[in-house]
């Protein structure tokens, strides 16, 4: 039986209930609708996630000494080059920043805080959130800047205000302690309360001086948008040799096992709301079927083959399947529009951190998804008429014709 | 006389009374089985998504609490009214002996632990690393915490000049069990505090900042050495038999702790872990989103059910009413088989997430083998062990009951439409 005849067929059956059919629609447009903007939500914070654990001083790549993650102080250093830049093309490098991070203990009039304290060149971090953060009072001048600037929360616990002074204690090469005054040039709001207590941050080549140490921890590269990091990696692997070389899924375990979660999230999503979706399928489906019985006889009984019956529900099945995806993602992306402003979840900052996001959660629709929900939906739609076919096939035409 | 009677009864008499007519709604009902069926089962997948679902989140939530509260933070903290916001030394509370012994007889709290703590720089002979120290009543804090058991080295605490120390914290410093250790810091009246302990022993909990920052100490060298009175506590740690007790306990010290002049005031673990609090809310929010999609998916389905069951049924319909059964009464008839199907999908749904719950709260739900792994690295359980959601079922079966009757009720408007002949000659 040709093709165009079936399709036919099947697009008259479907308009023959048009009220019943649009309510199956329906359905299918809400599961698809639902699970698209669900995964722009998912999306959106896995790669928000990413992005922060990234920010968090971290890179894509960072090169840090032997032993540094282990036991991190001033001893667990190199050497760089004033004149080092990484021997990337430019259209892959989105930036590179190097740091001195230690651990030391911060003093106020009135409190005393462990932190940690961290040397940039502020030109640098445009990678990093500290590049991004909004400030109260001013920002590090230069990698010279002999004033610190701290987080909001952190200020706040040490009773202290920008302009002020704070003692910083914290050791040298030489394992000796040294102990320096700085003043504060401003503090930083890092939108959760967790970078905040932890990082304070000076000029690097201030807090080599204070350190009598010409040496850096780290350095952290961020790659521009999608690397094919590995190989990228490699670059640097064999430039610093005798130094760690990790990505950012080593240095961030926990945010690279929640990015995995995430694709697998997609997924559960889709089979829920498909396995919701797909009774009121069936049953459309073998209602269709059953109001037929006579048809199907008698289209038997002139010579139609079982095989074109079969075909002929998987098709209808496969039609309202079809209109229905295209409807639902359509809804989808207009809902996705409506939300790209970003939802704000500041209400739960604390929540949302431990979660390793931040407060925006701007939702990110993928093609791939979309393509996914479509495909995976249509080999539904075939699933589903499976056993209405199944009925369509063991109709007797003789029986059929004499009801 | 007896016919006058029966001619001047409404119509639901005619039919035996409404009981009847609730029996004929659920035979209705089985005149399509397989329909019924699918329906129903489309019904039950939703009130198992939600009721199965809640259950596992509820499950979670609760080793989530219990884990942060007997990781230190306690289901409650007893403290000075300033302490939460300002943790300064001198925000004691004073007469602890009196205040421990109130705590103590109420009868869901198992344990009130008292501490004083402080911010000291924690120094070896090379190195020195900031550091929060804790005063405890090691024995008490034994019976509850979990810290002390966290991939310990050495031992716990058990006597005076004794250390328990992160393990990054002891690497940092180069420290030893058996070395000693400076604690400095500044005393409550100004002066200098100053003590030296030993470490026995040393906890990795996979938490930095309690790995390389927490040093725990008897609570007795801690007044020594900040200089607090024999009576001056900065907290008790309340730990209650369980989550759901906690509540009802700190809401009752709360109370008390608002008349003035008592010097102290309760925090519930939603005040000590206001993160776990958000992430539950915003889980909460997620899982309203998705219930919501779930529901009108299925809505969708029941709507389609009945207006197949309608179309089917014309004839009969055009026959009731030629002999006088009302429009009213027909749509009340469908309405009882709406309400049979979602009790029938419900109840389908209820005991298949009641089963499973029944058998994973005793044998728990495992997890995949390298997320186990990793939990029980840290001392928590490797298994979900989902705690049925008595919210979940509840909203559940009324949002699914609600559902079917205005399923049921858009298509059922059409029969106030109908005219008996014409109903009667629809072709079936």
């Amino acid at each position: 039986m040709p093709l165009k005849l079936l399709l036919q067929l099947s697009q008259r059956n479907l308009f023959r209930h048009r009220r019943r059919n649009i309510m199956l629609l329906l359905a299918i447009c809400v599961a698809v609708a639902g699970v698209t903007v669900m995964n722009s939500l998912i999306r959106g914070f896995q790669y928000d996630m990413q992005e922060a654990a990234v920010a968090n001083l971290t890179g894509h790549v960072k090169i840090l000494a032997p032993g540094y993650l282990d036991d991190p102080n001033i001893e667990k250093s190199f050497a760089l080059a004033h004149d080092w830049q990484p021997d990337l093309p430019a259209d892959q490098l989105e930036g590179w920043a190097a740091r001195i991070r230690i651990p030391a203990v911060i003093m106020s009039e009135r409190e005393t805080r462990g932190i940690q304290f961290v040397g940039i060149d502020p030109a640098q971090e445009h990678i990093s959130f500290i590049g991004n953060a909004t400030y109260t009072g001013e920002r590090l001048a230069s990698a010279a800047d002999r004033r610190v600037v701290i987080g909001k929360e952190l200020a706040r616990q040490l009773e202290t205000a920008v302009g002020r002074r704070l003692v910083l204690i914290t050791q040298g090469l030489d394992g000796l302690n040294r102990e320096a005054g700085f003043r504060i040039a401003g503090t930083y709001d890092a939108e959760g309360t967790g970078l905040e207590k932890q990082f304070v941050f000076t000029g690097i080549t201030a807090l080599q001086a204070m350190l009598d140490a010409d040496v850096v921890t780290e350095v952290s590269i961020k790659f521009a948008s999608h690397p094919k990091e590995f190989s990228i990696k490699q670059v640097f692997v064999e430039f610093f040799t005798g130094l760690d070389v990790l990505d950012w899924q080593e240095l961030e375990p926990q945010a690279a096992a929640m990015f995995v979660f995430a694709d697998a999230a997609v997924f559960i999503w889709f089979l829920i709301m498909m396995g919701a979706l797909i009774f009121g399928l069936v049953n459309t489906l073998v209602t269709a079927v059953m109001e037929r019985v006579q048809e199907f006889g008698m289209l038997r009984a002139v010579g139609m083959r079982p095989g074109a019956v079969i075909a002929q529900v998987v098709l209808e099945s496969t039609l309202i399947m079809a209109v229905g995806i295209a409807i639902g993602l359509l809804l989808g992306w207009g809902f996705y529009l409506w939300l790209q402003d970003g939802i704000d979840l500041s209400q739960w900052a604390e929540g949302v951190e431990l979660a390793g996001m931040r407060s925006l959660l701007v939702p990110r629709l993928l093609v791939e998804d979309m393509v996914l929900v479509a495909g995976l939906s249509l080999v539904f739609g075939i699933l589903a008429a499976l056993y209405p076919a199944w009925r369509a096939v063991k109709i007797k035409p003789l029986e059929a014709l004499r009801r | 006389m007896a016919e006058i009677a029966a001619e001047a009864a409404p119509a639901t008499a005619k039919f035996g009374g409404t009981y009847s007519v609730a029996t004929i709604a659920w035979r209705n009902l089985w005149r399509n089985g397989r329909r019924t069926w699918l329906t129903a089962c489309g019904i039950a997948f939703a009130v198992w998504m939600l009721v199965f679902g809640m259950s596992m989140q509820v499950g979670t939530f609760e080793i989530m609490i219990d884990n942060g509260a007997r990781l230190g933070l306690g289901h409650i903290q007893i403290q000075h009214p300033e302490y939460a916001n300002n943790p300064s030394l001198e925000h004691t509370i004073r007469d602890a002996d009196r205040l421990e012994s109130l705590l103590a007889a109420i009868p869901t709290v198992a344990v009130a632990s008292p501490r004083a703590m402080s911010f000291a720089l924690a120094s070896s002979t090379d190195r020195s690393f900031g550091t929060q120290v804790i005063g405890v009543d090691f024995a008490k804090e034994a019976s509850w915490s979990t810290l002390p058991d966290m991939q310990r080295t050495g031992r716990y605490l058990a006597g005076p000049g004794e250390a328990f120390v992160g393990s990054v914290l002891a690497r940092n410093l180069g420290l030893a069990i058996g070395d000693e250790m400076v604690l400095l810091g500044t005393a409550k009246e100004g002066g200098v505090a100053a003590a030296v302990a030993e470490i026995v022993g040393t906890f990795t909990t996979g938490q930095a900042a309690l790995d390389r920052a927490l040093v725990q100490i008897p609570l007795e060298d801690f007044r020594a050495g900040w200089e607090l009175a024999a009576d001056e506590v900065h907290m008790f740690v309340v730990l209650a038999d369980s989550v759901a007790d906690s509540e009802v306990v700190a809401r009752g010290l709360k109370s008390t702790a608002s008349v003035p002049g008592t010097g102290w005031i309760a925090q519930d673990w939603r005040d000590l872990m206001p993160e776990a609090e958000q992430t539950i809310d915003l889980k909460y929010i997620g899982m309203q989103f998705f219930f919501a999609m779930l529901v009108i998916i299925v809505t969708f389905s029941v709507v389609n059910t009945f207006m197949m069951t309608i179309f089917e049924r014309t004839p009969e319909f055009g026959m009731l009413m030629a002999i006088g059964m009302r429009p009213g009464s027909i749509m009340l008839q469908l309405l009882l088989e709406a309400f049979w199907l979602a009790a029938l999908g419900v109840l389908l749904g209820m005991a298949i997430s009641g089963g499973l719950v029944a058998i994973l709260a005793s044998t728990g739900m495992p997890l995949p083998a390298d997320a186990a792994e990793m939990l029980k690295q840290y001392n928590l359980p490797d298994r979900i062990y989902p705690k049925f959601s008595t919210d979940a079922a509840w909203t559940a079966t009324i949002v699914m009951l609600l559902g079917t009757q205005i399923a049921a009720i858009v298509p059922a408007l059409r029969i106030r439409r109908m005219r008996p002949i014409e109903a009667l000659r629809a072709k079936e």
